[in-house]
């Protein structure tokens, strides 16, 4: 498909001091700080695409949902705020890690030519739009961000390997001494040995089946199919919330996000069919987006993006926004379908499900650190377990794991490579090329994702859960019968690797927690209380010696910043009163 | 195994006349691996319907060669 | 960063095709030289600027751009001007990118350029520099007869904050363009002067609706209770967006009665309704407590919400009515 000359089989070795894989947002960071703090070091990124225009944040992203900027909000109330979202279940020195750093970081990617919004006399124009604190800072000409990334990356003389994708860790006593993958383009197999990884691989964007059923108009990036959280698993690394799903409010059919937080600072609202907002929830989370599946379910719903009473002028600005930065294309989407926001409402919907602690909650345990619980291995962004933490948190953390992973390296020494790892591994990645007839991988995926759609999706029930389990054990003859004859192919083939790798976390990691959580993130029918008394605790999932999944319970570490009985029981659980159209 | 090739309409169109032979910028950062060069006639077109409809080939073209349209399925 | 290496061109051959008679070629040659990004392809890149091809000068704009020397930013100035809008607007975009005091000189040649758009984008890329050089010509180009300009001027200055630059700004608060005038009210803002309180105050009677919503911002930023009264009055403003920012100017001045802000719980617009009860729970006055009891019957639930706040605030102030 290319004119790239064809390497199948053949093996190329990469070495680096410190591998950061993905080099999307938190890579991109990662790998600029551990340049800076140790320029004799090899930084290597690798990259499944390219650095340009890769990540979830390929055409930039129109704002920061939780900037935390002296003046505006304070780290504690922001610690507060997340603690409350997240139900209580959270490692607040993670979350304070990145919330005392969010200014420094913001400081920082405005030196590098990032471009926020800013009043007229130059300082950040910070907005509200959250009930406690004001934490938003549009960035309307946010579309270079991957660009000036990219120039940064360049210029400290980061090394960047793009089109190939990781596919394993190295492991060696217990540590990650490295990683190996594919060659995307021209098929070869890539062993990188490194002192320190850093995995910066996103969400699993590709889990669920959008309802489109195009397997990638998914609301993530689809080419984050939940690599990292497989390769962390893979290695032992512990993962945690696995069970608390990303379930996001989007633009029904185009699957993109709705924007909010964009349309919101101009005065836009998301409201029912009546054309009334009825959100009861402060603050975007699980409990917000059950309101949203309540309301889907009455004769209120369906549930639009109002922002036909807005003067022209705002109008054209939102358009402005939305139509350059982030999703441009929903502009066209717009046009096709003959909408405009001028006399019109946008029709939303709640996405497939996926894992991602950037909007939720799940993801590779790490501590303020960046420290996974496996020596030389990192993880930041999407795919870390700090709650919400969005693109600010995603690159605040990737250059505290930078800053980590350069004191790390100076400890260990190159280790020698396991052979028979990487000879299981290579026999793993190219067994679809012994069978080029065998199953196509599209239709594999397909098969995998309608039934975590059919079973995974909440409202959960024990029942249909371990009915999920067993077609995902069915699922790995499948998957060893796919057939590929070309570099691509393989990279799917290994794509629904990682996709069934993460249904089967989500499946058994929802199974385990007996109660419900989160709103609709992790609502058991089963066990629709919350259940503090047992259930106050991170759910912790980790592959054992004998290679089986198991679950242990880590207690929450008591709070830094405390919070009364009244704000444990904010927003969602305030006696409203309702009004008189009401169900 | 029986197996059969099928047609899809993709979204990505590029326009023949403008792109530059032996350019692959739209290529290169497809973060989807979905574009190729035609080896017939050295111009890029979309070789797979795996599209995420984020518009860097067409926002990235030196040549305002690409259109992205919404994928018929989403339309 | 390029994977296909098997087709890519060296840096001689790229500059060699560089000026090839076959337009393609250059074309290949130009995207060659963004991607190889050697700093040996300045000169050949700024000559590029001037082929006869728009999409050859186009690349070279952006190879210009990553390469990053300040020896392009004159060049790219005069690309201002270009006859195809797509290297104007690569040309605005790449001159925001040279952060260093050597392309501030060149820029502010730029105000002087004879293209109003050029003139226009020179100061936008300025905007950022915040370098003492520019004040004066900035000042200068306050006069410039273009309304696109002024505007950038104003922002550029405000960044500045510069006191010398007060009289300017307050003269642009009558420019005849309504974004002039908006812009020159939040750059003022910053310096908290008292003496400009009657400039924001009348900017409150503006035709323009968003002047009108900078002025209740900016009183609101200013809180000074001179103001109360002409928020109150614009209280009644067509524009709810208007009303909107009155009403949390009042909010932060403080010490006003609650019945201005009263017959707002019925208003029209459920923003305005929400608004006005969480004012009225910072006012804290027993008498609204009834008509905030009401809005529990509301449509909208961030009213309700609202409401629900404010009658909580009133019960743990326990003002009684002013």
């Amino acid at each position: 498909m290319t004119t790239e000359t064809l390497r199948w089989g053949e093996t190329l070795t990469l070495d680096a001091d410190v591998l950061i894989i993905g080099g999307g947002s938190a890579g991109s960071v990662a790998a600029i700080k551990a340049k800076e703090a140790t320029p004799g070091a090899t930084v290597l990124v690798l990259e499944k695409a390219n650095v340009r225009r890769s990540g979830a944040i390929s055409m930039g992203m129109d704002g920061l949902n939780n900037a935390i900027i002296p003046g505006h909000a304070t780290p504690e109330q922001y610690v507060k705020e997340i603690t409350t979202a997240n139900d209580g279940i959270v490692y607040q020195p993670g979350v304070m890690a990145y919330a005392e750093r969010s200014f420094a970081m913001i400081q920082e990617l405005d030196s590098w030519g990032v471009k926020f919004q800013k009043t007229e006399t130059g300082d950040f124009d910070v907005k509200k739009v959250h009930h406690q604190g004001t934490y938003v800072l549009p960035m309307p000409e946010g579309y270079d961000l991957k660009k000036i990334l990219t120039r940064v990356m360049r210029r400290v003389g980061v090394k960047v390997t793009n089109r190939v994708m990781a596919t394993r860790l190295l492991t060696r006593d217990g540590r990650v001494i490295g990683a190996m993958g594919l060659h995307t383009r021209n098929g070869a197999f890539v062993i990188i040995r490194a002192k320190a990884v850093i995995l910066c691989c996103g969400a699993a964007g590709r889990l669920g089946l959008p309802a489109s059923g195009y397997l990638y108009g998914t609301y993530e990036n689809p080419t984050n199919a939940g690599d990292g959280y497989s390769m962390a698993y893979h290695a032992g690394a512990e993962l945690s919330g696995i069970e608390c799903f990303q379930i996001n409010p989007l633009i029904k059919d185009y699957n993109g996000p709705a924007c909010a937080y964009v349309t919101g600072p101009f005065g836009g609202h998301t409201v029912n069919a009546k054309g009334h907002r009825f959100i009861a929830s402060d603050y975007w989370s699980g409990q917000m987006m059950m309101e949203f599946y309540n309301e889907l379910q009455t004769e209120n719903g369906p549930v639009y993006l109002k922002l036909n009473h807005l003067a022209e002028e705002q109008i054209l600005e939102i358009e402005r926004v939305l139509h350059g930065t982030e999703r441009p294309s929903r502009g066209r989407f717009h046009e096709g379908r003959g909408l405009d926001y001028r006399n019109g409402m946008v029709e939303m919907h709640i996405s497939e499900i996926g894992l991602c602690s950037g909007h939720s909650a799940s993801g590779v345990w790490i501590n303020e650190r960046g420290e996974t619980t496996v020596p030389g291995l990192y993880a930041a962004g999407d795919m870390a377990s700090v709650p919400h933490n969005y693109l600010l948190g995603a690159m605040t953390y990737g250059k505290i794991c930078a800053e980590n992973a350069t004191v790390y390296i100076n400890t260990v020494s190159d280790s020698a490579l396991d052979a028979a790892q990487i000879d299981a591994e290579r026999e793993r990645v190219y067994r679809p090329t012994k069978q080029p007839g065998g199953l196509p991988h599209h239709q594999v995926e397909y098969k995998i994702r309608r039934f975590v759609n059919d079973y995974l999706q909440p409202p959960k029930t024990t029942t249909r859960l371990k009915l999920a389990l067993r077609q995902f054990e069915r699922a790995h003859d499948d998957l060893n019968a796919i057939g590929a004859d070309n570099p691509h192919d393989l990279m799917r083939a290994m794509e629904a690797h990682f996709i069934r790798d993460c249904a089967e976390m989500a499946a058994r990691a929802s199974l385990t927690r007996t109660e419900s959580r989160w709103g609709l993130y992790h609502y058991r029918v089963d066990y629709p209380e919350m259940d503090n008394e047992n259930w106050f605790v991170h759910l912790q999932l980790k592959k054992d010696a004998r290679g089986a999944m198991t679950f242990s319970k880590r207690p929450v570490a008591p709070y830094s910043v405390p919070l009364d009985k009244d704000e444990m029981l904010a927003d969602h659980r305030r006696r409203l009163p309702v009004a008189a159209e009401a169900r | 195994m029986a197996q059969v090739s099928m047609k899809f309409d993709v979204p990505v169109i590029v326009d023949e006349s403008k792109c530059i032979k032996g350019c692959h910028l739209c290529i290169d950062v497809c973060p989807l691996d979905a574009l190729a060069i035609n080896p017939e006639t050295g111009k890029a077109f979309m070789a797979r319907d795996e599209c995420w409809y984020c518009t860097p080939c067409e926002v990235d073209c030196p040549a305002d060669a690409v259109i992205v349209r919404i994928p018929y399925l989403l339309r | 960063m390029n994977e296909l290496d098997d087709d890519a061109l060296s840096l001689d051959e790229a500059l060699a095709r560089l000026g090839d008679p076959d337009p393609a070629v250059r074309q290949l040659a130009a995207v060659s030289l963004g991607e190889l990004c050697d700093p040996a392809a300045l000169g050949p890149l700024i000559g590029a600027l001037s082929d006869a091809d728009p999409t050859v000068r186009r690349v070279a704009v952006g190879a210009l751009e990553e390469l990053g020397d300040p020896r392009a930013v004159g060049p790219l100035v005069a690309a201002l001007g270009d006859a195809s809008p797509a290297v104007r607007a690569a040309a605005k975009t790449a001159l925001r990118e040279f952060r260093t005091p050597e392309s501030v000189p060149p820029l502010v040649a730029g105000l002087t350029h004879p293209d109003p758009e050029a003139r226009a984008a020179s100061v936008f890329a300025l905007r950022e520099r915040t370098d003492a050089r520019t004040i004066e010509p900035l000042r200068a180009a306050l006069g410039d007869a273009d309304a696109g300009v002024r505007r950038e001027v104003v922002t550029a200055l405000g960044y500045l904050r510069e006191r010398s630059a007060i009289a300017d700004l307050t003269r642009a608060t009558r420019d005849p363009d309504a974004s002039v005038r908006r812009l020159a009210l939040g750059a003022l803002s910053f310096f908290g002067d008292a003496a400009l309180l009657d400039v924001f105050v009348s900017a409150l009677r503006d035709a323009d609706w968003q002047v009108r919503q900078e002025a209740a911002i900016v009183l609101g930023r200013a809180a000074d209770s001179a103001a109360a009264s002409a928020l109150i009055a614009a209280l009644d403003d067509p524009y709810w967006q208007v009303v909107k920012e009155a009403l949390l100017a009042l909010g932060k001045i403080g010490g006003i009665g609650h019945a201005p802000v009263l017959p707002l719980l019925t208003h029209s617009y459920s923003e305005i309704r929400k608004v006005a009860a969480t004012t009225l729970g910072t006012i804290g006055a027993l008498d609204t407590v009834d008509a905030l009891a009401a809005l529990s019957q509301d449509e909208d639930i961030e009213v309700r919400k609202a409401a629900s706040r404010a009658l909580d605030d009133i019960a743990l102030t326990g003002r009684t009515a002013r």
